[in-house]
């Protein structure tokens, strides 16, 4: 690859990641800077000087951003649904993968002999094995596809995790309650408490699309076009 | 001489809307046309000219097709429609109207007696 094709690559990077732009715009803006580049080219500039001119005649990558936010003021707030909807199903994912082997975990522990506190520890250790290993594989996954520039991004899936947890928190702190070993003293508070998180779950995952929609009309409030180098 | 950003600003979509009454066009050649005519004075940055082409397509007063150069590059071309002639008189009266009021106020000989 030329070093004229490689910037222009990284030129297209650093719009594609954009919250306001769709690939369909890049691909407009792109042909754009080649036509001008050819032109550029016939008047004796080198390729270099011919794509620093064109790219600046194009305009300031955060500029462009601002503008194309005017023109399609709904696509940043549907970008950060987007990524915080991606957000919540992960975390449901991890969760659910979760569940099923820290499961798996309490009945290997009971084949195995395992019996009373030490089957609740398989448990949480199976559980934070799976999930520490689940988060790496997704943390390499996702850096290896996206650039570091993707900052609102992350933002937003981040911001999809959090309150994805902080939903499912509330009844985790009711279960926590409930593995106190000396049951037989709690089993009346047990069964109010099974009747509390069974509320608890059921008020929050009717609150959670809300909330995401609240978030999401904050968060495009909030933010703003970033500077970002011009590679 | 250098035009003003707001003064470009307010005559980007009357400009663009003109020069496609006179065919079906691509930005890069829009562009072009700009600054031909204004011999360099009309000083747009070259990427504004899209998003002003994605609003005059939402308001619906101009379309967009693909279509494959003859040296095989896939460009996007707009097409004035009715709403955006209708829009280009409106534009062309207001424009008309403006200049034809600065010009008898700046032709008015200043009375000596």
């Amino acid at each position: 690859m030329s070093d004229v094709e490689k910037q222009i690559a990284q030129w297209r990077d650093s719009l594609a990641c954009s919250e306001t732009m769709r690939d369909s715009d890049v691909d407009e803006l792109e042909n754009h800077l080649r036509e001008e580049l050819e032109t550029l080219s016939t008047s004796g500039l080198s390729p270099n000087e011919a794509f620093f001119v064109a790219r600046r005649r194009l305009g300031d990558t955060a500029a462009l951003e601002a503008e194309f936010a005017k023109a399609h003021p709904h696509r940043r707030l549907g970008h950060h649904l987007f990524w915080m909807v991606v957000g919540v199903l992960t975390a449901r994912l991890f969760g659910t993968v979760c569940m099923l082997v820290s499961n798996a975990s309490i009945w290997l522990g009971y084949i195995l002999g395992l019996r009373g506190i030490w089957l609740v520890l398989a448990y949480g250790v199976a559980q934070t094995v799976a999930l520490a290993i689940l988060v790496l594989l997704a943390w390499r996954y996702y850096a290896s596809r996206v650039q570091a520039t993707t900052v609102k991004r992350s933002l937003s899936i981040s911001t999809g995790l959090f309150i994805a947890c902080a939903l499912a928190g509330l009844p985790w702190i009711l279960r926590l309650v409930m593995l106190i070993p000396d049951w037989t003293i709690w089993y009346s508070a047990m069964v109010t408490i099974g009747r509390a998180r069974h509320w608890v779950d059921t008020v929050w995952s009717t609150l959670t699309p809300f909330l995401l929609v609240a978030t999401a009309i904050a968060l495009s409030l909030r933010c703003t076009p970033t500077a970002r180098s011009q590679g | 001489m250098a035009v003003s950003k707001d003064l470009v600003a307010a005559s980007a979509a009357p400009m663009v809307l003109s020069i496609l009454a006179e065919g079906d066009n691509y930005g890069y050649a829009i562009i072009k046309r700009v600054r031909d005519l204004s011999g360099g004075g009309m000083n747009w940055t070259d990427g504004m000219l899209y998003p002003v082409l994605h609003r005059l397509e939402k308001q619906g007063q101009v379309q967009s097709y693909m279509q494959t150069s003859v040296a095989g590059r896939k460009r996007k071309y707009y097409r004035l429609k009715e709403q955006g002639a209708k829009a280009l008189t409106e534009h062309r009266n207001q424009w008309m109207l403006v200049h034809t009021t600065l010009q008898q106020l700046w032709e008015r000989k200043p009375c000596l007696t």
